[in-house]
């Protein structure tokens, strides 16, 4: 299984559950590659559909490590989450990176649960695990968790059966990732 | 009194955010004295952006939520605002979420994080529209505002501009779309986004690229 993994910066939370999550994937015979957002130094995304409508595929902005990122992404079957969430929302850094995603999208809709949602570039099964991290407040945490789930749906993947907030504990990270893929 | 109103999309022209702050600005009247800035071009907020008593956030869904520049303002205000400390009067937030989904309700998260953003900052959570149809903002900005197909986004406008003329913080999130059958408005867009790749020099099965 190829695994990417996004992480907002390096400390030793984000550390500690990189190593568990980069150890357990190897012992599992799959393919991790985890990515710090804040060393990624991305220029934010403009909204121009280049990526869409110029050169479909591939972002316009160059310089940065943007088109590397969604390279590693498209391919992925497991894409890792690890965020603070201030307000409730992505990092900082974790939201440019994933507004420069938007390469893995097309532009056509389509319908799923109900809703509007971009259709797939890549048709690849794919899952999402978000996992907040830090201080937040209880509504913020209720906030990640739709956000999460409508990420999922961003991807047209299925949502986690359970939701986890990483508190330290590397195992209980590891337990819940190999839980949610076992699902 | 004071407003501010921030344009959180970070297209430089065209944006359905500018014209919705456009239409906002003419409602409020000459009684409102606003000022705009765009948050990816200021980047941070500055001290003076806190003498507003009105904060308005124009926006586009980005993934789900907010774009990574207005969420890297929004975090600067917070940190102005808390450092600064309680007021006696402290500024209401209104923000108005567009999406080019067709449901304005799946603005949902990114509207109850901007309220998570006011709540934190000590600021009042004066209330929000969700707004379905973004790509047609622009094509029916000359339609008067009464016109049915526009009229659930109007009257959705008009309810906040009245919230913000009055004061009033009820912390209430309402979501409206074009009256515009879902199934024609995904063909429109279908249409158009070919229509544009052809404009770019491309065939149209060429959208669907994927790299190597």
């Amino acid at each position: 299984m190829n695994i990417l993994g996004l992480y907002d910066e390096k400390n030793p939370e984000t550390e500690g559950a990189v190593a568990a999550l980069e150890a357990w994937a190897r012992s599992e015979g799959h393919a991790p590659r985890f990515v710090d957002a804040s060393a990624l130094s991305l220029k934010p995304c403009l909204g121009c559909f280049g990526c869409w409508l110029q050169t479909p595929g591939s972002c316009l902005i160059g310089g940065d490590e943007g088109r590397a990122f969604v390279e590693a992404l498209a391919p992925a079957d497991l894409f890792l989450v690890l965020t603070r969430i201030p307000f409730g929302s992505f990092a900082p850094a974790v939201k440019r990176t994933l507004d420069r995603s938007i390469p893995v999208l097309l532009p056509y809709f389509t319908l799923h649960r109900g809703e509007m949602h971009h259709a797939q570039r890549y048709r690849r099964p794919r899952r999402l695990l978000h996992v907040p991290y830090g201080d937040y407040e209880a509504e913020e945490l209720a906030t990640f968790a739709g956000l999460a789930a409508a990420h999922c749906d961003n991807l047209l993947a299925p949502p986690a059966r359970r939701q986890f907030a990483y508190r330290g504990d590397p195992e209980a990270l590891v337990a819940w990732v190999a839980e949610e893929l076992a699902s | 009194m004071k407003a501010l109103l921030v344009n959180g999309s970070p297209k430089a022209r065209d944006s359905a955010s500018g014209s919705i702050l456009d239409s906002l600005a003419a409602a409020l009247g000459p009684g409102m004295e606003t000022r705009r800035l765009r948050a990816i071009t200021a980047k941070e907020a500055e001290p003076a952006d806190l003498e507003a008593e009105v904060l308005v956030l124009a926006f586009p869904l980005y993934v789900d939520s907010l774009p990574a520049p207005l969420l890297e303002w929004l975090l600067s205000y917070a940190a102005l605002a808390r450092a600064r400390g309680a007021t006696a009067r402290p500024a209401a937030v209104y923000a108005i979420c567009n999406c080019g989904f067709l449901e304005g309700a799946q603005t949902e998260t990114a509207l109850a994080i901007v309220r998570n953003f006011a709540r934190s900052s000590g600021l009042r959570w004066g209330g929000a529209i969700g707004l379905g149809g973004g790509g047609m903002f622009e094509p029916m900005a000359k339609l008067p505002p009464e016109a049915a197909i526009k009229r659930p986004v109007s009257r959705a406008m008009d309810w906040l501009a009245g919230l913000i003329r009055g004061g009033e913080a009820p912390g209430e999130a309402r979501y409206a779309q074009f009256a515009f059958p879902r199934l024609a408005y995904i063909l429109a867009a279908h249409l158009g986004w070919r229509r544009q790749a052809r404009a770019n020099g491309l065939r149209p099965r060429e959208i669907g690229k994927r790299l190597a």
